[in-house]
């Protein structure tokens, strides 16, 4: 990829928090105009490298460059940053909040109140600019804060679990609204747990793991890359028996799939062949279909991630007072 | 991309309206001095009231000796055309001096609240003789006619109090307040102290011409010339001017303190920082809460000066030390405020600043142990000492700058404004330093050693 392309390019980067590595000798290349999913368990290191990408947090070592410049100083305003712990003026009114937020961003004053109407409008909170913050629920304060985000229309997006806190409904507000800003040309970085959403809206992901790349590449490609594990079976007879389909070789476990009344799926096991599992259920029941089926990111996921990686081991270790505090200090 | 030093403005003035146009900040600052400065403007005119005459009767029984001296000093006293004559005398002075063209301010002003609390009638008291022979039972029942509130009051004086260190009896009624209970005492007293002097065959009259002080005329020379000595240019002045820049520092350092920590509890700490850096940030909230201070000393010191200039001691105010108090509170206000804005930054909510806290205080408190030496030698040792130890150095000179017995070195105000001004600077370093690392630093309060080796590492 030329660098020309790349809305953010890190090179080497390493960032330790006392003994430490939050980062390590990580390398990335966000394209531009991208949706770019940022996975990994909690305490992988996905914020530190936010704050970095952020200039929030300096590297210790590798070379960051954010929309071509050698750091997110030198184009703040061209950003748009919704951090994973955010919050709101509580006593200010919503508008001098959204409007706040939009100055210190560089947005001129002239016609900044219809604007800040209109995103309200959007997000599905009319009515609501000369409100105090506190007087919204914590749903309503996300879109809110989301709004402070994009006011600006920023080159790139970058949310850190933007998700986090919003109920079912106001979590599709917002997934269109990202496919919105991907639709206006933007570039979109953004941090999540909520896989399916991740599935949805990316169509790059990127996985880190106790701060190393785990992960990197088009959704495609990497759903593809992935031998398959299961194989979805339709039987033509509704009481088919699934201990039957349990002792076809290969086959580790049996499931219903969700949402299909006479369908199973097959969990294979790891080194089981999908060809010779397909035949052998075709041979052994009368089916009305059979097909293998893409890893999924959660496949993805837990299949590269230890359970023991996750945030009680990672965070264990930054938990560690001294090691945090002189980690913080370096930053 | 918006201009950086644009960005501070916007964060300034995000923290001057979010503090100083709250209605908590305009009760507390501007609502409680203005209404207690109506109260004064209201009470005094009380104290212009005209006084009221006494009116009604005071028994002496006088056992002194023979003449009664003290109840004709009391009878001579409350001698109704004595009283006229004096009353129409002060009156026409008084007028006198309202109707020249040419008469001070301070003068005509004196003239006319005389005016104003003068009775409208002399006193109109009769004076009782009471037999010197008068037995208890008699003395009872004009107790009891003061009680009642027949009598103003009774004297009751023994054979004793002609010898030195004697003693006597008043009784006095509801209707004869304070003043004029001590007023009735002096004229005993006078009365009495006569009556021993003309015992010992001198003439009171001449005697107490001897035993009169003299009146000095203090004057103190200084560098600066001979000016009057007046105590309360040289206590009060200094001290209202610490007091007006204490204030402002301090208020204002607990605003930056707050807003600190409010961004930091509510978690808009980082939203901002996608904006801003942590240094434009600083500063910006800095300046903000600077601005409010600077509201909050001159709210104050304007009220001081109309308080001085109702009071008609405008002229003790040393005006030529305003200048200073500025300079002065833009140095502590940046010392004490960068400590503020580092142990917000550090800290989750503001229980948990009250440790770190304590060294603030201490330095904060060190003046109001000091003003007094301060101002009595301002060009001692230690004041100059005091004067070059940056937190204590605003407070310190401007005691020794407001006050006007001595001139204080110019070397030394120049030394101390240069080295206070150097210490803004490494205190604003090193806030900023623990700033950026405190901001988006959640858990577990840091120590003073901690923000130390923040400070170290950062």
């Amino acid at each position: 990829m030329h660098e020309h392309d790349a809305a953010i390019e890190i090179r080497g980067v390493t960032k330790r928090f006392g003994a430490k590595s939050a980062v390590d000798n990580l390398d990335l290349i966000v394209p531009t105009n991208s949706v770019c999913g940022f996975l990994g368990p909690n305490g992988a290191g996905k914020t530190t490298t936010i704050r970095m990408i952020m200039s929030i947090f300096l590297p210790d070592e590798g070379e960051l460059r954010v929309l071509g410049r050698g750091s997110a100083i030198e184009s703040k305003d061209r950003i748009g940053y919704l951090p994973e712990e955010r919050g709101v003026y509580r006593t200010m009114p919503v508008g001098n909040f959204l409007a706040y937020m939009a100055r210190l961003k560089g947005v001129d004053g002239r016609g900044l109140t219809k604007k800040i109407d209109d995103w309200l409008e959007r997000l599905a909170l009319p009515g609501v600019r000369k409100k105090k913050c506190q007087e919204l629920s914590k749903g309503m304060q996300q879109k809110v804060q989301f709004a402070a985000t994009v006011i600006h229309e920023p080159d790139l997006i970058i949310l850190d679990e933007p998700f986090s806190g919003l109920d079912p409904v106001n979590a599709r507000i917002l997934r269109g609204l990202i496919n919105e800003q991907h639709e206006a040309g933007r570039t979109i970085i953004f941090s999540t747990h909520v896989l399916h959403a991740a599935e949805e809206l990316c169509d790059r992901v990127f996985m880190i793991n106790q701060g190393k790349k785990i992960l990197d590449g088009p959704i495609e490609e990497i759903r593809a890359s992935f031998d398959p594990r299961t194989v979805v079976v339709s039987p033509d007879d509704v009481s088919a028996d699934a201990a039957t389909m349990e002792r076809i070789r290969g086959v580790r476990r049996v499931a219903r799939a969700p949402g299909r009344r006479v369908a199973y799926e097959l969990h294979l096991e790891d080194d089981a062949d999908v060809r010779g599992v397909m035949r052998d259920a075709a041979e052994t029941l009368s089916l009305r279909s059979i097909e293998r089926r893409d890893a999924s990111l959660e496949d993805i996921f837990v299949r590269l991630v230890d359970p023991a990686d996750s945030e009680d081991s990672v965070r264990g270790a930054l938990r560690d007072e001294t090691q945090t505090e002189e980690a913080l200090a370096d930053a | 991309m918006r201009n950086p030093l644009l960005k501070i403005v916007d964060v300034a003035a995000r923290e001057y309206r979010a503090t100083a146009m709250t209605k908590a900040f305009i009760f507390g600052t501007l609502v409680v001095p203005v209404m207690a400065w109506v109260i004064i403007a209201l009470v005094i005119p009380l104290f212009d009231s005209p006084d009221q005459s006494l009116e009604g009767s005071i028994a002496v029984v006088d056992r002194t000796d023979a003449a009664a001296p003290v109840a004709s000093a009391l009878a001579l006293h409350f001698d109704t055309d004595r009283l006229r004559a004096e009353h129409d005398r002060q009156r026409a002075e008084h007028q006198r001096v309202l109707d020249m063209d040419d008469a001070p301010p301070a003068l005509r002003k004196a003239s006319e609240r005389a005016l104003k609390r003068m009775p409208r009638s002399p006193h109109e008291v009769e004076v009782q003789r009471i037999d010197a022979g008068a037995d208890d039972e008699t003395v009872e029942a004009l107790k009891s006619e003061v009680g009642r509130g027949d009598l103003l009051a009774l004297f009751v004086i023994p054979p004793e109090a002609n010898v030195p260190g004697g003693r006597y009896e008043i009784y006095t009624g509801r209707d004869l307040d304070f003043e004029r209970a001590f007023e009735l005492r002096d004229v005993v007293n006078r009365a009495i102290v006569d009556t021993r002097i003309s015992r010992s065959g001198e003439n009171p009259a001449d005697v107490r011409a001897l035993v009169a002080n003299p009146q000095p005329d203090i004057r103190t020379i200084t560098d600066r010339g001979e000016t009057d000595a007046n105590p309360a240019a040289q206590f009060i002045v200094p001290m209202a001017f610490m007091m007006l820049l204490w204030i402002a520092v301090f208020s204002s350092g607990q605003y930056l303190l707050t807003t600190t920590i409010e961004e930091k509890s509510t978690r808009v700490m980082e939203l901002l920082l996608s904006a801003v850096s942590p240094m434009q940030l600083m500063t910006g909230k800095i300046i903000g809460q600077g601005l409010v201070g600077l509201t909050i000393m001159v709210i104050y010191g304007g009220l001081g000066v109309v308080v001085a200039n109702q009071f008609n001691v405008m002229g003790l105010v040393p005006t030529e030390a305003l200048p200073w108090l500025v300079l002065y509170f833009v140095m502590g206000y940046f010392l004490i405020g960068s400590f503020m804005a580092a142990i917000g930054s550090a800290v989750n909510e503001l229980r948990e600043a009250q440790s770190l806290m304590g060294t603030v205080m201490i330095v904060m408190m060190i003046p109001f142990f000091l003003w007094s030496l301060i101002i009595r030698q301002p060009n001692s040792t230690f004041s100059t000492v005091a004067s070059f130890v940056p937190p204590l150095t605003p407070f310190i000179m401007i005691l020794r700058l407001a006050q006007t017995t001595e001139p204080i070195p110019m070397w030394q105000v120049v030394a101390t404004t240069l080295l206070g001004f150097g210490a803004v600077v490494a205190a604003v370093w090193c806030a900023a330093k623990v700033f950026r690392v405190g901001v988006l630093m959640y858990g577990k309060p840091p120590t003073p050693l901690t923000l130390i080796r923040w400070i170290r590492h950062a």
